[in-house]
Parts: structure tokens; sequence; C-alpha cells
């Protein structure tokens, strides 16, 4: 394989091409060490040559001004003679006295000036020659060296050429071999999906404004190996933007055609988002689309928004006409106070997992009366309720396992009305409401009660004790309890033990996220008692130490003969080795 | 105690066990080898010398976090592990295969559809995550074509192909 034959290629190459495109590095490599002691030699020998010429010119420049400086002695020396020449014949009369003796001193010593001049008028004619000849025999040689130097550059920068092409040579050799080539297909899919995810989540948390991300549409236009694997990834197009307006262009339809077909056969996570498309014909009535394209999703996320900012028909309505068969319908507004959203029950009624955040919900039972809303799980976050809640949706929701309400501000007015939720199995609610919900709801099967704790008065704690009736009402059917703070900082919650553990005897399973559940609870000597029938204790993300685990440990094991099992999931001061320590010590 | 592992170059590593600990495959090995060098015929000394740079920082880390593959994924990386991955795009993807050869992947546990509690005490360390993140962060708010230019990717599209890319270009314009 010769380096010529070598053209850039997403090819993967073989082993043999792999390590004779190496033999060809390495020999260019050896070309471009050679090539590169060459241009340094070339350089030296550059450096000289310039010297000479350098000495050669100022040698020449010599000889130029001692040419002008005898051109010049010629001439003032001819000017000399010609000035004496009038005097050139003896004129005196000769006589006794002063006059004559007077005149032939000057006359002969005119006569010998005359003389000299001649003399040095031809003696710098002599020098004016022998510089020319000088200044011609040097400006030659400057020529001479001039081209030897001229040689010398055109070899240094054909040298630079070719070191320039053999590591342009090297380089593509380089990447027709590169590591990339090698890296294995769930390897770019993990990339992808790093990419996906991310921007998705940018795009969600600048609130779904502007346009959407598109990630896998662009990854699939770098070459047609990434368009193999992105295409072939259907999680990657898993999130599908539609536009919250009532009516869409051509051209979103046909890209949410698009990534519904590339997703499947997963379902799709859809959701709306703001984006105006001024000027361009909207043709595509949304729902009549959504309802012919999307047979089932795993997810569908509304803004509590009329669409097309208000032109269009409400939520309500659109949801009646859509129906949506969704794992998870997941709704979020604006927060007011003074406007509660209303659902009918038929518009979920193939709803599995409903999510309503920062705006108060009703669900309303149709006229013709549904027995039931069919909900597995229900979430309520960031919202303000009241005893309507119990009293109209939950007592309709016979189906739901699951209740999570989560940073809600109850606001009772009216008497407590306890509902019965036969099914429900799970609750999640804030640390403070749950004295209140817990006597709303009547729940034969709950047996897993998560509490979500954030910064609170000690006042709160009180209410709690004095809700729950110490050491009166007990929930002895909760078996699997978690205490979760919702701040990662640590914060002091005084009694967490006896005001909260105390009320739920049977806890099988604890979980305790965040440090402060940790910290407030296993740092406590009383808690040992609380826990006496935990059977599992599981640490999330807590900055709880070794030592303060150890001795909680061995307090249990002193106090009840055993200890619980021990999970430890997160915890930034527990590695590897102290977690085996832990788990594997006898107490 | 430590153990010596043998580069496809044959350079000869002697490693703290601890460190080695932090790399799935040789986890694997130790106990088979014995006292015998453990060879590793796909990695070069260049290589493993960054890995092992990267295991000795992380030796006394706690688990990893889990990663549920949700939305909220993200492409940070902490300060050490941005400087260790400075390095020149070759040597990039070469961390990125051994430390696939090497089983250093921390997305494991989700791939193998096994309780997380179970798999989070069996994942290892995290070079080849950081170098997944390392590239999904090179090609973030990158065009086509500067991705193209990026990794001297040719552009083997056929004239029907590129057809439809454009055309999905502008979808990707939303109009």
């Amino acid at each position: 394989m010769s380096s010529s034959t070598i053209q850039p290629t997403n090819r993967v190459p073989t082993l043999r091409e792999r390590a004779e495109i190496r033999h060809l590095i390495n020999q260019d490599q050896e070309d471009v060490v050679r090539l590169t002691n060459t241009l340094e030699a070339l350089e030296k020998k550059s450096i000289a040559q310039k010297g000479f010429i350098h000495n050669y010119e100022e040698a020449l420049a010599i000889a130029e001004a001692m040419r002008r400086v005898a051109e010049k002695t010629r001439d003032v020396m001819a000017e000399s003679e010609n000035m004496l020449q009038p005097h050139d014949a003896d004129t005196s009369v000769k006589s006794e006295g002063q006059s004559y003796h007077k005149h032939q001193r000057l006359f002969r010593d005119a006569q010998a000036t005359r003389r000299s001049a001649v003399e040095e008028a031809q003696k710098a004619t002599r020098k004016i020659a022998e510089m020319d000849a000088s200044i011609r025999d040097i400006q030659q040689e400057i020529k001479g060296e001039q081209s030897v130097l001229a040689v010398l550059e055109m070899s240094m920068q054909s040298t630079i050429t070719s070191i320039e092409r053999v590591k342009a040579d090297i380089a593509l050799k380089e990447a027709v071999i590169s590591a990339r080539h090698f890296v294995p297909v769930e390897i770019w899919r993990d990339i992808f999906s790093f990419r996906v995810s991310e921007d998705e989540a940018l795009f969600y948390d600048n609130k779904r404004k502007g346009i959407p991300p598109f990630t896998a549409l662009k990854l699939s236009a770098v070459c047609r190996y990434w368009r193999d694997i992105v295409t072939s990834s259907a999680e990657l197009w898993k999130y599908i933007a539609v536009p919250h307006h009532d009516r869409i262009t051509v051209g979103q339809r046909d890209r949410i055609t698009y990534y519904h077909n590339q997703c499947t056969p997963l379902l799709p996570e859809v959701y709306t988002y703001y984006h105006a498309c001024d000027g361009i014909p909207v043709k595509v009535n949304l729902v009549t689309f959504m309802r012919e394209t999307f047979a089932e999703y795993q997810t569908l996320d509304m803004f509590i928004h009329a669409f097309s900012l208000m032109r269009g028909p409400s939520l309500r309505s659109f949801l009646e006409l859509l129906s949506p068969k969704a794992n998870i319908l997941q709704l979020s507004g604006i927060h007011n106070p003074g406007y509660t959203f209303d659902i009918a029950v038929d518009s979920i009624r193939y709803v599995k997992h409903l999510k309503i955040t920062n705006k108060p919900v009703s669900i309303a039972e149709p006229s013709h009366g549904a027995p039931t809303i069919p909900l597995i799980s229900f979430t309520l976050d960031s919202i303000t309720l009241n005893e309507s809640l119990f009293t109209g949706s939950l007592s309709s929701m016979s189906h739901l396992e699951r209740l999570y309400l989560v940073n809600v501000t109850l606001n009772i007015e009216g008497p407590i009305i306890s509902v019965t939720m036969p099914a429900l199995k799970h609750l999640t609610c804030d640390l403070h409401i749950y004295p209140t919900i817990s006597r709303f709801i009547t729940s034969p099967r709950l047996d897993d009660l998560t509490l979500v704790i954030k910064p609170m008065e000690d006042s709160t704690m009180r209410d709690f004790d004095e809700w729950l009736g110490r050491g009166g009402e007990r929930h002895p059917h909760i078996h699997n309890l978690t205490l979760q703070a919702l701040h990662s900082e640590e914060f002091e919650i005084r009694n967490l033990d006896d005001t909260v553990l105390d009320h739920f005897p049977d806890v099988k399973h604890l979980r305790l996220s965040g440090t402060t559940p940790s910290s407030n609870l296993l740092s406590s000597p009383t808690s040992v008692n609380s826990l006496a029938h935990i059977m599992v204790l599981t640490i999330i993300g807590s900055a709880i130490s070794e030592e303060e685990l150890a001795s909680f440990m061995r307090g249990f094991a002193a106090l009840h003969g055993r200890t619980p099992k021990l999970a430890v999931l997160n915890c930034s001061n527990l590695n590897i080795q102290a977690i085996a320590r832990l788990q594997n010590q006898h107490y | 105690m430590s153990i010596t592992i043998v580069t496809s170059d044959n350079e000869q590593f002697c490693v703290e066990k601890l460190v080695a600990q932090r790399i799935a495959l040789i986890e694997d090995m130790v106990e088979n080898a014995g006292d015998r060098p453990i060879p590793l015929p796909n990695v070069t000394a260049s290589v493993l010398r960054k890995i092992l740079e990267y295991c000795e920082h992380h030796k006394n880390d706690p688990l990893p976090p889990y990663d549920d593959g949700s939305r909220s994924r993200t492409t940070h990386i902490s300060e050490w592990d941005q400087k260790f991955i400075t390095v020149d795009q070759e040597m990039l993807f070469e961390i990125i295969l051994a430390a696939n050869y090497l089983e250093m992947k921390p997305l494991l546990y989700v791939r193998l559809n096994v309780p997380r509690v179970q798999c989070l005490t069996a994942c290892n360390a995290v070079a080849g995550d950081i170098g997944c993140k390392t590239v999904a962060n090179m090609i973030k708010g990158k065009s086509p074509e500067e991705i193209r230019k990026l990794f001297n990717i040719v552009n083997n599209f056929t004239p029907e192909e590129e057809a439809q890319i454009r055309k999905e270009a502008e979808w990707a314009e939303d109009r």
C-alpha cells in the first residue's frame, strides 16, 4: 500500500491495513526527521552565505567611497593645475634687488605645486581605475554568492514543502487509522445519548421557549456511519417537541412524523413548546394530527395554557378531543392562586400517571357520571390545596396506588371528611402536611411513606406531634418509611426521632435521603429505641461519616442484639472500603 | 499489596491492588492470575498510564451516582477530571476504547437490568464515562460541517441522501 493510494475515508481499516499504514507512518516520520536535519544544515549554510554577502557588500561600500575620494582628489588637483597654468613661463625681469628674488622664489614654488598637482591628479586617476576594478570584482563576487544563497533558499523552501507534505500525509494516515474508527457503536450511542439528554434538559430548563434542540436530526447529518447509528437508536428520537399551537406548519408535521417513526417501537415523550412561526402558513390541525399520529405516549407534557397563546382552544377542550393514551400526563402552569384548572374525567381515562405542577386542579366527573378516575399515580407539586381535592378528585380515584403531594400549601377551611383510598400503597408528602393528609385519607393498604423534610420552625414540629397525638395515634401499617431532605445543605430538626419515628413503630425498611435526616436521627441516642423493628437501613446522598454510622450500629446491636442490613448509596464520606467494613463488621 | 500489568507494547506496571481494583476487568483477572503478571494486549503503555492516573486519583471515591438515563443526564465533569481528560483527540479516543475494554463503563448497571443496589456494588471507575461526556461536550452546539472538521470525518452522503438531509435541516429551523 503506497502513500498515494490512501484516501480520506470513514471506512474502518482492517487490522492488516492498520499495521501497514502504521508502518508507512513510521517511514514518514523518519523522512520528517531526515528532512528536518537537511533543513537545519541548509539554514546553517544560508546564514554563512548571508555573512559572505554582507562582507562583500561592506567592502563594496568602502571601495565606492574610496573611488569617490580619488575622484574628488583628481578634480581638485586638475583645478589647481589649471589655476597655476597662466604662470607657467618665467616673465620676470632680471634685476638686482629684492623684487626679482621674491618672484623667483614664488615662481619655483608655483612650478613645484603645479607638478605636484599633476602627479596627484595622475595618482588619483590610477586610484580610480584601481577602485573600479575592485568594485567590479566585488560586484561579481556578490552576484556569485547571491546566486548560491538563492539556491540554498530554494532548497530550504523545497525541504519545508516536503516536510509539510509528509506531515499532512502522516495526519491523513493517522486519521484513517484513528482510534475514533474503532469506537464501538454502543459508545457512540452513549455519546449521542449524553448530547440529546443534555440538550433536551437545557431546553426544558429554559421554559421550552424558542427552537427545540433537534439534536438527533443534526447528528444524523454528519456522515453515513453516524446516520446509521442515530437512525437505529430509537431512544435518541424519543423526545418529540410539538408547538403549543392549535395549528402547525406542514414542515413541523413532517418533522414530528419523522421523529415518531424513528422513535418506534419506543413510546414517545411528547412535550409542547413556545415558538412563534410568524408569516408561515399553519395548515395542520394539531389535535387531529396528534390523534392520527400518536396511538400512545410514554409522556405527554403540556403547558396549562390555551393553545396558540389564548387564541386557540383551552387545554381542557384540547384534552377532551385528544383523550391521550399516556403512561404519564404532565401539566404545568404559571402559579395563579385564583384559578383552578379543570380536567374532565373522560379526557384522562387512558392516563396512568398524572402530574400537575404550579396550578390547582379539579378533576370533574363527566355529565353521564363515570364511576372512578383510573389513575395509578397522582402528583401535585407547588400547589395550594383545599379540602375539595379530597372530597372531590381523590374520592374518585379508587385505583390510585401512589400519591405525591410535594411543595404544597394547605388551605383547609371546611370540616375534615375522610376519603377512603382502597388501592393506595405509597404516599409522598411534605412532612408538615402529613398529619392533615393522614386524617383526610383512609388507606388500609398504605405501607410505604415518604416524608419530605424542609427547614421548618420548631412550632411546626410541635404541631406535628399534636396533630398525630403524642404517644396516641400511631401508624403501624407503615413498614417502609423514607425521610427525604429536599435541600442538600444540612439543617437541624429537633426531636426528629421521637416526634416522627415514634409514630411509625413497625417500620421495617428505613431510608434516609440527604444529610439532615441521617445526621439528626443516627446521632441521637434515643433513635435506637424508636427503630426497634427496622431490618434494612438505607442511607442515600448523606455526608455521614463512617464513625457516626458505626457508632449507631454498635448502639443498635447493644440494645437489640442484632443490626439492620445496611445499604449505602452516593454518600460522599463513605468509600467502597468503608461500606464493606460497615457491612461486614460484627458489632 | 501490588500486582503487575503488562501492556500491548510490553511495558510492565507495578500497581497497588486498591488502584487496580477500580478496573473491573483486572479485578476479575486478579483472582485467577495469582502472582503472574496480568496481560492487557489491547492497551498501550501511554494509555494505561493515563487510566492508572485516573484510578489512583479516584481510588477512595464513593460509588458513582446512579444514572437512570433520563432527560436530566448531564455532561458535567469535575475540575480534576476535566484536567485529566484535556488530551489530544487521539488519546481521548484511546482512553474511551481502553475504558471500554477494561469494563470501566459506568452505565453497565443500566444495561444489565439488575436491581440498582446490587449493580452499584459492581460498578467501577468512570473514565470511559468522562471520555464520552468529553466527546459529547466537543460536539455541543456544532453544525454537522463543524463536527466533520473536528473529527476529520468525510461527508460521504450520496446526492439523494444530501437532498433528504437538506430537507431535515429545514425542519431543524422549525418552519
